[in-house]
Order: structure tokens, then C-alpha cells, then sequence
């Protein structure tokens, strides 16, 4: 979250819209970013007189020109939700896998609920997509019942207060990428590239930055195929519990000790009380 | 002197052996929760959230790793040999994202010193002939 004023401005109490975009969703490098700007209905005429536009459209400088606008503006609110790599990575590789659009989602109420615990009256809310808009709107008015919203794709170049959200969140995630610090100790070039896998700088910095053993620094977004690829391809390999079961083989891996393990030594093995084999525990009888 | 090195075990097989570059890269951190009284660390692997906790080999038992230092022959000629590395008295025990709990076949694996110290103490005849006049086996007091 941004640093929020101390005390809420008036026009909390007032009818409120707010518009949300995300930044970052396809990169392999860096956090996905949800932002949100919010105002009073009344304000609707007024917003449209501005030049926000989606800001991909926009060049760095005018995006930059109009955050530092929305920051300042007496009656826009903002919220950022900020989806680290690190996070993005372990919840799409962990043992009960969740997809980039659950993810995406959860942002999407978090940054809901931040805002609505600032006790923003908020009535409309305005949702750029990239999935499928009415299973999205759906969920949405399940989970926050008198708000009416509206999800749609390209809402940020249709709706205003999308276009300031997205500036708040390209913003936000540009911000961070230029300052990224990672947490292994080790050199980084900031030479990333656009951080999208199809950028040849991009593709470069993940070869110069492997680890044959770790992998990438944690910047990284691992659940990527351009990740996955490079790893499987250049460093060593490295096979997990949860991967196994889903074709591999079941069975115990047995240690051998220089001599070949009979089969009476394995945990299940022939005469073998299940104690055995319910802890895995093999009989080693020659080193 | 070296550093005091940690032992960890994780939930995955490294097809590796040699020197890497763990205080660089695998980084513990205390999460400040617990579980079975036992304080809960995390740490990332090759992307992957893991929570592990230190576990102590039990009293009188010692954890000692081996390394190979001559193989067997293909035609069972020679004797492997083995010579001794690190000793240790406890490690870091890695889970795949979830936390580590007590009833893990790993951490109850280590039951079975106990069952065994029980299976190999030697055995009382009078209490045999207690036990036959007045069986407890299977009574729960």
C-alpha cells in the first residue's frame, strides 16, 4: 500500500467509482502490480476532461507527468497491490499449484478491501481483463454485493479512472524494477531488458545470471516456461516429491552402500513388519 | 577454522555433488510462527516456498556423514570404503510449502530409536512372570 493520508478526506463518505489495472502479468522478471484509483461520482465529468489513456499508449515521461497529477489530486484516492516474483513463483510451483488468474484475483479483493477498509463508499468499480469478463464480474459481485461492476477488456483506454489505475500500477512496477534489489548475495546487472521473455537482453540476463545449482535470483519469475526452459536445459537437475507423483514412480529410492541392497533390506521387504515401511526405514547390514 | 556449517535436508534430490554456493543463494529466515513448539524457518529453492525446522538427533545417538572414498568393482571385487565427514547432533528438516508437523514420516522415523533402544534392552524374567500372571499388554490404565 501507499502511504496514506492520516485522516480520510470527505468525499469518503460521498458515492464512489474506482477503476483497477495490472502491470507486469506476461514479464518473467519483477512483480505483477495491481492499482487502483478511486473518486466521487460527482467527479466523473471532470475526470474525463483529462488526458489519461491507458498507459501503455503513454510515453515514460507523460506517465510519469500524470502519476505525480493523480498522486496530488485532492479527489483521486490510489492503492497499489504488489505481487512479488518470489511469491508469484512459489505459489504457482507449490505442491497444490495455484494459477497466475487465482492469483490474480486474490489481488483484485485485496485491493478492494484495502480500500473499502478506508471507508470509501465505493458503488461502481471498473475492472480491466484479460480473462473472461462476465465469470470475472460474477465473482466479483458474489464477493462484494452492493457494488455494481463493470469488467471488461481494453477498460483501460475505455474508462478514465482505468487509465489512472494503470498508470498507477505501470508506474509503481517501472519504479520498482529500477530499483530492484535482490536478496541472494550476489552481483546484478541491471541490464534486464523489458523483462518479457521474447526480449533477447532479457533472455541474455537469465543466461548470465544462472546458478547451476540455485537457479535464478529470486527476482525471477521460475514458474515461467522461459525459466523452466533455461533450467532445465542449463543447470542441474533437480526432481521434487510433488513433480514425481505426478507420473513418476512411487516406489522408495534405496540406498546402497557399496553392496547391492537385497530385497529383504528395502522397507517392504519380504518378512518386514510394516513399522518399516510406514517410516521408510531400510536395514543397511554392509557398508 | 571453517564456518560452522548447517545441514539441510530438502524435499528434492539434487543431481549434484560437490561445492555450491549456499550462503549466497539459500537464505533461512524465522517465519515467527511454530508448530509442535518447534520455531518455523523459510527459505526458496529454485523458486519453490520452503518451511522446514531444526530437528536434534536424539540423546546417546550421533549424525555422522560418509563419504565414499573407494568403489566396489564391477565384479564385486574391492571393498567400498568410506571415510568420515561432517559430524552433527542436528539439522534443518525442508518441507515443500507446507509446515513441518510431527507426525511426518521423517521426524517420526526418528521413533524408532526409541523402539529399538525398547526391542534390544535386555529382559527381566520376573517381569516376564508378572506380566503372565497379571497381563498389562494391551490394557491402557
Amino acid at each position: 500500500m501507499e502511504a496514506l493520508p492520516a485522516s480520510s478526506p470527505e468525499w469518503h463518505s460521498e458515492d464512489c467509482f474506482m477503476g483497477i489495472d495490472e502491470a507486469g502479468r506476461g514479464p518473467v522478471l519483477g512483480p505483477m502490480v495491481y492499482g487502483c484509483a478511486y473518486c466521487p461520482i460527482s467527479q466523473m465529468e471532470a475526470l474525463s476532461e483529462r488526458s489519461f489513456a491507458d498507459s501503455k499508449t503513454l510515453k515514460e515521461e507523460k506517465r510519469d507527468s500524470l502519476f505525480q497529477e493523480i498522486a496530488e489530486d485532492l479527489f483521486i484516492g490510489t492503492a497499489v497491490d504488489v505481487l512479488d516474483a518470489r511469491t508469484i513463483s512459489a505459489q504457482m510451483l507449490h505442491s497444490q499449484r495455484e494459477s497466475l488468474n487465482v492469483l490474480a484475483n486474490n489481488a483484485t479483493f485485496r485491493l478492494i478491501e484495502d480500500v473499502l477498509a478506508l471507508g470509501v463508499k465505493l458503488r461502481e468499480v471498473y475492472v480491466d481483463t484479460v480473462g473472461e469478463a462476465s465469470r470475472h464480474e460474477a465473482r466479483l459481485a458474489d464477493r462484494f454485493p452492493g457494488i455494481k461492476f463493470f469488467v471488461c477488456p481494453k477498460a483501460d483506454s475505455l474508462y478514465p479512472i482505468v487509465s489512472a489505475a494503470s498508470i498507477v500500477a505501470k508506474v509503481t512496477r517501472d519504479r520498482l524494477i529500477r530499483d530492484f534489489v535482490i536478496a541472494e548475495k550476489v552481483e546484478a546487472s541491471r541490464q534486464t531488458g523489458s523483462g518479457y521473455p521474447g526480449d533477447p537482453d532479457t533472455k541474455l540476463w537469465l543466461q548470465q545470471h544462472l546458478d547451476p545449482i540455485f537457479g535464478f535470483p529470486s527476482i525471477v519469475r521460475f514458474s515461467w516456461s522461459t525459466a523452466a526452459t533455461i533450467l532445465e536445459t542449463s543447470a542441474v537437475p533437480v526432481q521434487w516429491e510433488c513433480d514425481e507423483e505426478l507420473g513418476g514412480s512411487q516406489g522408495q529410492q534405496v540406498l546402497a552402500f557399496g553392496n547391492k541392497p537385497t530385497r529383504a533390506d528395502t522397507s517392504s521387504g519380504v518378512g518386514r513388519h510394516a513399522f518399516f515401511r510406514a517410516h521408510k526405514l531400510q536395514r543397511v547390514a554392509n557398508f | 577454522m571453517e564456518e560452522p556449517r548447517t545441514l539441510h535436508w530438502l524435499p528434492c534430490a539434487i543431481k549434484f555433488t560437490g561445492a555450491a554456493k549456499v550462503g549466497a543463494y539459500f537464505l533461512p529466515t524465522p517465519t515467527g510462527t511454530s508448530v509442535d513448539g518447534k520455531a518455523v524457518q523459510e527459505a526458496y529453492f529454485r523458486g519453490r516456498q520452503l518451511k522446514g525446522t531444526q530437528l536434534q538427533i536424539p540423546q546417546g545417538y550421533k549424525g555422522q556423514i560418509l563419504q565414499r572414498t573407494a568403489e566396489q568393482h564391477a565384479d564385486g571385487d574391492g571393498t567400498p570404503q568410506w571415510s568420515r565427514d561432517m559430524a552433527f547432533s542436528e539439522f534443518v528438516y525442508w518441507k515443500h510449502g507446507l509446515d513441518p508437523i510431527c507426525t511426518d514420516s521423517a521426524q517420526r522415523r526418528m521413533a524408532f530409536l526409541k523402539v529399538s533402544e525398547q526391542l534390544h534392552a535386555p529382559i527381566d524374567p520376573e517381569e516376564i512372570q508378572q506380566e503372565l500372571e497379571n497381563p498389562t499388554f494391551g490394557k491402557t490404565s
